[in-house]
């Protein structure tokens, strides 16, 4: 399956499983049993409960952890191949942004870690995106921590990567900076629909982003429940107030709460 | 303006003061012999009345401290570049140098004249030598010193974080991050290159502040060994305040 007319890729995940060996000789299981296909240009939102292996999911799609068993494909390729292309994109709680760059040089850098001739335009292009085309020469510590994310997410598209994958990029914020974060996702999602796959601890930011939340179980974590989600796009900060997406909210958080602790559920 | 200055002056360094007043009184009320402890008004004498001659030693042994450190850094770093691709070097490299850190200098410096001979560029060896091995773990640990997101990020850009084929995290990343280290080292072994010159001048060497002190002692011009002496502190305690500045003015880029 080639990449379609958008420069977007579908992903499959077949019979993904992740299972760590411990230096005591034990092992454990991370990832259960994670089957799942998702469209070119698709926002994926993640949920469960800490530690059912979101990121372990995540790092194996990313090319960054093998699957002890299944396989993964985006767009035909490996993680790994698709790595080399740069095709993929990744933005982490952990801002990790180089503290002795400015603001402009960290979106640079994957240019010249790729060994590629830095596109300066296409850098200039990403802080305007992202709305810090004044702090270009900023360094990191003069920005607040949403500036610092939104560094990072324009670090992670700057090699026009057809597959994007966040986690938790919004973890660090506060409520108001992570909704009007949320808006910002959505809108330069929306200006090129990039294969994403978002993990989040908050149920209300999967909903008002994704096409689907996926919600996994506790460790070994498998997929307990996949919702889509039908609000018209774009959504708006006013969705959140609307009946649908209270009713998608109530519907996924009591999934979630039945998922982490069944006692008390039941 | 002024005023401020040297009120600030008086409040940081009034110790000093007492110090050189302590030590005048303790000389004139037992009335030492000037070969058992010469005054501060001596020794003052002695440094005013040979100002070109210390000036020259005190450079020389500058030159040979900081000299020392230079080529001990810049051959620390490069070392510590080849551990960091290849790390059955750093295997081989990281316990030498924990052991040769704790060979006294005194210990260290005949082996050395056996191989290089008596003078000036023996102090120069044994500097070089004993600022190499701090400066090698200082700069590899600060290499290894990028944490996991980093890392990730680098990777998941298609490029290696280690060996030959992850030169480019190593010159954007990895080097980068071992700034900060490489301030510390400089800070602390600054006034460790000098004393190991001194020591060296002054048992193998040929010129220098630590030269002069021992040619002067024997002498018995104890004005001059101690304006020597006193020369040396004040420089060791420059070095040490240069490199704390540099050390405050790059850091702060570093810190997230
Ligand atoms: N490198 C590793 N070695 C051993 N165990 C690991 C490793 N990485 C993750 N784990 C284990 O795998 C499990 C899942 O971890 P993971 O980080 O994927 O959880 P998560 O769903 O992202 O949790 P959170 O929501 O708290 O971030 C945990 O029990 C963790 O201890
Ligand atoms: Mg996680």
């Amino acid at each position: 399956m080639a990449a379609d007319e958008k420069g977007t890729s579908s992903i499959v995940i077949e019979e993904v499983r992740k299972r760590f060996e411990l230096t005591n000789g034990q092992s454990i299981e991370a990832v259960g049993h994670v089957d799942l296909e998702i469209a070119g240009g698709e926002f994926i939102a993640l949920i469960g409960p800490s530690g059912c292996g979101k990121s372990t999911l995540l790092r194996m799609l990313a090319g960054l952890e093998q699957p002890s068993h299944g396989r993964i494909s985006i767009a035909g390729e490996t993680p790994e191949e698709c790595i080399k292309h740069h095709d993929l994109g990744i933005a982490m709680q952990e801002h990790g942004l180089m503290p002795w760059l400015t603001a402009k040089k960290n979106v640079a850098l994957p240019f010249r870690l790729a060994g590629l001739p830095v596109d300066e335009d296409r850098v200039d292009e990403l802080l305007n995106l992202v709305g810090l085309q004044d702090f270009a020469e900023a360094l990191p510590k003069q920005l607040s921590g949403g500036m610092k994310q939104r560094i990072s997410i324009a670090r992670s598209l700057v090699l026009r990567p057809r597959v994007l994958i966040l986690d938790e990029p919004f973890g660090a914020l506060d409520a108001v900076t992570r909704r009007l974060m949320n808006n910002e996702l959505q809108r330069i999602w929306s200006q090129k629909p990039t294969t994403t796959i978002l993990v989040t601890h908050s149920v209300e930011e999967a909903i008002f982003l994704a096409d689907r939340v996926c919600l996994m179980s506790p460790r070994p974590g498998r997929l307990a429940l996949i919702e889509p989600i039908e609000l018209e796009r774009p959504r708006k900060l006013e969705t959140m107030q609307e009946q649908s997406f209270l009713n998608l909210l109530a519907k996924l958080t009591a999934a979630l709460d039945e998922v982490c602790m069944p006692e008390v559920a039941t | 303006m002024v005023g401020q200055r040297i009120r600030q002056f008086w409040t940081r360094y009034w110790g000093i003061l007492l110090l050189l007043l302590i030590w005048q009184l303790v000389v004139a009320v037992n009335n030492l012999n000037t070969i058992v402890a010469p005054s501060p008004k001596a020794v003052l004498l002695a440094l005013i009345n040979d100002a070109e001659f210390f000036a020259i030693e005190a450079a020389r042994t500058t030159l040979t401290a900081s000299g020392g450190l230079a080529l001990g850094l810049l051959l620390g770093f490069a070392t510590a570049c080849l551990s960091w691709t290849a790390p059955v070097l750093s295997g081989l490299l990281t316990p030498a140098a924990l052991l040769i850190r704790s060979i006294p200098v005194v210990a260290f410096v005949p082996i050395i004249v056996r191989v290089s001979g008596y003078g000036t560029h023996t102090v120069l060896i044994v500097t070089t030598f004993l600022t190499f091995f701090p400066c090698y773990v200082f700069a590899l640990s600060g290499f290894n010193d990028v944490t996991q997101v980093r890392k990730d990020f680098c990777r998941s850009v298609g490029c290696s974080t280690k060996g030959i084929s992850g030169w480019r995290f190593f010159r954007y990343v990895a080097m980068p991050s071992a700034v900060p280290n490489i301030l510390t080292a400089l800070q602390l072994l600054a006034p460790t290159a000098l004393l190991v010159a001194l020591v060296a001048e002054f048992l193998i060497g040929s010129d220098g502040l630590g030269y002069v002190m021992i040619r002067a002692r024997s002498d018995m011009q104890m004005d001059k060994s101690w304006a020597a002496a006193l020369l040396a502190s004040a420089l060791s305690v420059a070095f040490f305040v240069i490199f704390s500045q540099l050390d405050k003015r790059y850091r702060k880029t570093w810190q997230s």
